[in-house]
């Protein structure tokens, strides 16, 4: 039961339809929901299916979930599930199908599969096989699996180089030097030597990495900025080769890192808030080569939209405040007060994030679910009392969203002028990707680049500068620090001896140094000597940019989880029904419902007993205004066709005061455009109502009606001409005057009325017997002629006429028309009509001579007997009645 | 975070006067044949080998050598004389020409006669070797260039993509040469490690030939299309 709810829309990466060769092996860091490349597709002879799916490069720590044909699997069931996590196939252990996951052996369900597959590791490759059972409940005949995992496993390090683990990480540093040394350092590598103690990397290699920058960076991503987020954390997949710039690129931004080298040390660096580490003077540069611009500026991008999957779940109930006690963790239980109505049912796993208090955080398999606005799930830990936040399903992770974040002021800087007129916005738009990310964080990365870049975005805006100087190699500051120890992304204050108008801190974005021997080899053909034709000391070319420090901030401006309904798949498991309105017996709680006026005035209560139907109900008691509550799915409906409707409720007290309930339809036609069932009447919207009074003693009742035809001009027990789908309604009128008003509903049925049949609802009362006599067929009532026998013989003919006559049936006379008959001999015959209706009036007639053919047809009505002799004169007899022994229209009509 | 200069170079940088820095250049080819170049010829303590080495003063200018923090490749220019020697056999063409200088290590150090010590060192490799008559130049290009190495390089193959008898290959045996099937791949002793991808689920849709062809190693691109099987995958 739960965890049902659709994928869709979710961002898996490697979404591959059928298998495919020659593609990339896909590398993966953090979290990501993977679909894979499925190599191996086999259904056994028992109709069960082993699947396998290459997910990526190795080694991946782990599954985290895996819906089945949109199902949530069990992770932990062996003989379902193998994960396999990319490791090397170990040498000598040969390839006897034996692993169950966790290796690199080679997988048991080979065992299952002909001999024509050849079995191997897949070494260094996740994937995944699976054994599926049939599974009549799939949304499709293809096998869907999808699983959200912990990607690749990365080396940690001390300050000192010394290896301190191997394991998953979200943190961006660390998998920025996984990544060098995948595709640069170390391209070589076991995975085995990798997760031994000490590492395996070599002192040559440590000796490319400088430590004391990566750990700084390490510490600045994992910094907790409050509530337990992590300034940055770092999710991303590359499902197609990408070049390492491009790679590297996209880690960095996500985690406000650089990276350069310098004396064969790369340097992974935060780009974080700093202090000025030299101060350049006057007699620091080569007289001339100053120079402040801005020339980059008018085409540089100001409007940047972000593209990135959700790593939280969407907002599908929002958590109630502290004070109203919107969490609360009572003896290891914790119960969730939402501020309208959830979508949740027992079982079903649900994120709680964003509260006030961080320790009621994580994914709960709900144990409860008492009303529609609250919930219980098992949580270890110390009574407390918290709120606010949201929560939403696992399901709903990694959707694909979109941020834009604008620079006003530089788009208005750079718009379009004219006389008189107001300078518009021109927009430069750039496109970035940031992986798997949070709404949070995004914004923060946005904003970051948007005022590095730009400035800050306010009146009067003034935009960054840019510099560019010739450094003497040698200079020293007044504090004794020398400019060669500057490395790039480094803060130098600009004295006002170089500028007084744009005297203070700049980064050093480029530098380029120019040895005097560069400049001695005239026609070299070597690179520019610019800066340096003049003078025989070394000197460094520095781009700078103006450093402005309010980029750096740890309050994003905005964080907005996108608010979502749960895409269920198919409805939890339930007995096979013909009602069209599913869940219309509330036992999945609010699933196919939906509340059209807001209030919380009620409940999906569950384990209630004594309900004439089930053991859950609906119930209403507004707050506020009246009530209406609507079915999510539009039922198609075949306007020639009958239907019935039925519904079980209790008017908990009397209406009073105008308040009414009904059951109804909502009407669509084939757009699905709402239509109003009496034409040009909005209060009037529904057909089929059943307008509910209360009973005596306020008991439970039963109401139905059959919805038989169409018209324009329909009546409410017809189709308006122009439904094609109908909607169930629930609709408790009165406005205000509804407040208190208590009904409760346990049962909401549509269901369609077989061609040329009755439905038993109206043929049985309520103990199950037939209703009235025409609700039976005529060969099981009883019937009396109201006159004499019908019956005499047409002269000296073997023919017979029946004159008009009536029968009285426990539910009516009915009257047949005069006709004749002719059996063809004389003799004594029973005549009778053939009305399994009861239609009476004109119907042929028919002799028999036999009692057994009276009772050969459901549709037979006796007339009476008649005796024929060929001296004419024969009558009918028993007192002029059809029926011997007094005229009773029996089936022992002869004697 | 600056990073920290060798000792006593603080000092004799604030001095008002001084030498120009030596250029000390190692180089180290792809066969392992070293090479040691300065514009000041002496014994200097080497780099890439332990000890002190002769240089000779064969550099005539190294430089300039841009820096930048945005993943673009830093690179210089290195011009060396090509005048030693005889003439026909002079000293830097001969060593072009006996040993191949594409990607060869090189590492430039500006170096401190007076605390014997080098101020700053880039590491790079060397490409774009252009012999002329009276001189040989260079690109150096910085070692961590990333606009050279593919993320998520490997494929997705019907073969063993592992180089034989690398590390992850595992294989040890006598033979000098591997098919990359999975039959060598038995006889090589070494099948835990085969990485390929010997089966394939059945596409019924049409599949166009695939007509593009060259390109490099990337074959993840969207925009190819991967030839189909005619013929089952094991062997």
């Amino acid at each position: 039961m739960g965890s049902v709810a659709l994928l869709q829309g979710s961002a898996a990466f490697s979404q591959i339809a059928n298998a495919q060769l020659g593609i990339a092996l896909p590398l993966a860091y953090g979290y990501n929901r993977v679909r894979g490349n499925n190599v191996l597709l086999q259904q056994l002879t028992d109709k069960s299916t082993v699947a396998f799916y290459i997910y990526g490069e190795g080694e991946w720590d782990g599954l985290e979930r895996l819906w089945l044909n949109r199902k949530l699997a069990n992770i932990a069931d062996t003989t379902v599930v193998h994960f396999h996590p990319g490791i090397d196939g170990v040498l000598g252990r040969g390839l006897n199908p034996t692993s169950v996951g966790g290796d690199q052996g080679v997988d048991q369900f080979f065992s299952l599969l002909p001999s024509n597959f050849q079995r191997v590791t897949f070494s260094r490759k996740a994937y995944l096989a699976v054994h599926v059972q049939p599974d009549p409940a799939a949304p499709s005949a293809t096998l869907d699996v999808v699983a959200d995992c912990r990607c690749c496993k990365v080396r940690q390090f001390d300050v000192n180089g010394n290896q301190t683990a191997y394991g998953f990480s979200t943190n961006g540093a660390w998998q920025v030097l996984d990544l060098i040394l995948r595709t640069v350092l170390k391209p070589d590598w076991l995975p085995s030597a990798a997760a031994a103690a000490g590492g395996d990397l070599t002192a040559d290699e440590k000796a490319r990495i400088d430590f004391t920058s990566l750990l700084d960076s390490v510490a600045w991503c994992d910094f907790n900025i409050g509530n337990g987020i992590k300034r940055f954390e770092s999710s991303v997949a590359f499902p197609s080769s990408v070049k390492l710039q491009q790679a590297l690129a996209q880690l960095l931004t996500m985690s406000q890192l650089f990276v350069h080298e310098a004396a064969g040390r790369i340097f992974i660096r935060a780009d974080k808030p700093r202090v000025s580490t030299f101060i350049l003077t006057a007699d620091h540069i080569v007289p001339g080569t100053g120079n402040f611009d801005k020339i980059d500026l008018h085409g540089t991008t100001n409007r940047i939209i972000a593209s990135y999957n959700d790593l939280n779940p969407m907002d599908q109930a929002d958590i109630d405040t502290t004070a109203n006690n919107g969490l609360v963790r009572n003896a290891g239980v914790v119960t969730v007060k939402t501020k309208g109505q959830h979508p949740f049912l027992q079982n079903d796993n649900v994120q709680i994030l964003n509260c006030d208090d961080p320790s009621f955080t994580g994914v709960f398999t709900l144990s409860s679910v008492p009303t529609s606005i609250s919930f219980t799930f098992a949580q270890p830990g110390a009574n407390a009392t918290s709120g606010n936040g949201y929560c939403g399903m696992p399901e709903s992770r990694f959707i694909g969203r979109s941020t834009t974040v604008d620079h006003e002021k530089h788009q208005n800087a750079i718009g379009q002028r004219g006389l008189r007129l107001n300078a518009a916005f021109r927009r430069v738009p750039l496109n970035i990707t940031l992986g798997n990310n949070t709404s949070e964080r995004t914004f923060r990365i946005l904003n970051f680049l948007k005022i590095r870049n730009l400035g800050v975005d306010a009146s009067p805006y003034n935009a960054p500068w840019t510099a560019q100087f010739t450094i003497y190699w040698d200079a020293v500051d007044s504090q004794g620090r020398s400019f060669a120890e500057q490395l790039l992304g480094d803060v130098l204050t600009i004295d006002r001896s170089i500028s007084e108008e744009f005297a203070g801190d700049y980064e050093i974005l480029d530098a380029t140094i120019n040895h005097p021997s560069s400049s001695s080899s005239g026609g070299s053909g070597g690179g520019s000597n610019s800066g340096s034709s003049s003078i025989n000391v070394a000197t460094v070319e520095v781009k700078l940019l103006q450093f402005i420090p309010s980029a750096f901030s740890d309050v994003s401006v905005g964080n907005a989880p996108l608010a979502s309904s749960i895409v269920r798949g198919d409805l939890p498991l339930s007995l096979p029904t013909d009602n069209l309105i599913r869940n219309g017996d509330f036992e999945q709680g609010m699933g196919n419902w939906q509340s059209l006026i807001p209030n919380l005035g009620f409940q999906i209560r569950h384990g209630i007993p004594g309900l004439p139907r089930g053991s859950s109900e609906l119930m209403v008691n507004p707050t506020s205004q009246g009530f209406q509550f609507q079915g999510v799915e539009l039922i198609p409906v075949d306007i020639n066709k009958v239907y019935l409707m039925e519904c079980w409720l209790r008017i908990v007290a009397p209406l009073t005061g105008g308040i009414r309930f009904f059951c109804g339809l909502q009407e669509y036609d084939l757009n699905k455009n709402q239509v109003f069932h009496f034409p040009g009447n909005a209060f009037a919207m529904w057909c089929s109502f059943v307008l509910a009074a209360s009973t005596v003693g306020n008991t439970w009742q039963f109401s139905s009606v059959e919805i038989s035809g169409s018209s324009t001009s329909p009546s409410t027990t017809q189709f308006n001409a122009a439904a094609a789908y109908v909607s169930a309604a629930i609709f408790l009128s009165g406005d205000a005057a509804g407040v208190g008003q208590q009904v409760e509903m346990c049962g909401f049925r549509l269901s369609e009325v077989a061609a040329g049949s009755r439905r038993a609802i109206t043929g049985l009362n309520g103990v199950g017997q037939i209703i009235n006599t025409f609700k039976s067929n005529p060969v099981n009532s009883n019937g009396a002629p109201t006159g004499p026998n019908p019956l005499t013989q047409v002269g000296t003919s073997t023919a017979i006429a029946v004159a008009s006559n009536a029968i009285q049936f426990g539910a009516g006379v009915v009257a047949y028309n005069s006709g004749s008959l002719n059996p063809g001999s004389y003799g004594t015959f029973a005549v009778y009509a053939i009305d399994p209706t009861y239609a009476g009036g004109s119907q042929p007639f028919f002799a028999t001579p036999s009692n057994q053919v009276l009772s050969s047809n459901d549709g037979i009505v006796p007339m009476g007997v008649i005796t024929t002799v060929s001296s004419g004169g024969g009558a009918g007899t028993g007192g002029g009645t059809g029926a011997a022994g007094g005229g009773s229209v029996s089936r022992t009509l002869l004697r | 975070m600056p990073r920290t200069l060798p000792t006593g170079m603080q000092a004799e940088l604030s001095k008002h006067g001084g030498f120009v820095d030596t250029i000390l250049l190692d180089i180290q080819t792809s066969d392992g044949s070293t090479f040691f170049w300065t514009d000041v010829e002496g014994v200097y303590p080497t780099r890439i080998v332990a000890g002190t080495q002769f240089y000779l003063p064969w550099v005539k200018s190294a430089g300039p050598f841009k820096r930048t923090r945005d993943l673009s490749t830093d690179s210089g220019d290195l011009v060396l004389q090509n005048l030693s020697g005889n003439t026909i056999d002079r000293d830097v063409a001969s060593a072009l020409k006996n040993h191949e200088f594409e990607g060869a290590l090189a590492v430039v150090r500006f170096w401190s006669p007076l605390i014997a010590a080098a101020r700053d060192e880039l590491h790079m490799t060397l490409s774009e070797q252009n012999p002329r008559e009276d001189e040989v130049s260079f690109r150096m290009l910085q070692l961590f260039d990333t606009s050279q190495y593919d993320v998520a390089g490997d494929v997705q193959d019907e073969i063993c993509t592992w180089r034989y008898k690398s590390p992850q290959c595992g294989a040890t045996d006598s033979a000098t040469s591997c098919t990359k099937f999975f039959s060598d791949c038995v006889v090589h002793g070494a099948v835990e490690r085969f990485n390929a991808i010997v089966t394939i689920v059945p596409n019924v849709a049409v599949t166009t030939p695939p007509t593009q062809f060259g390109g490099g190693g990337n074959r993840g691109g969207s925009d190819r299309i991967p030839p189909r099987l005619l013929r089952p995958l094991v062997r």
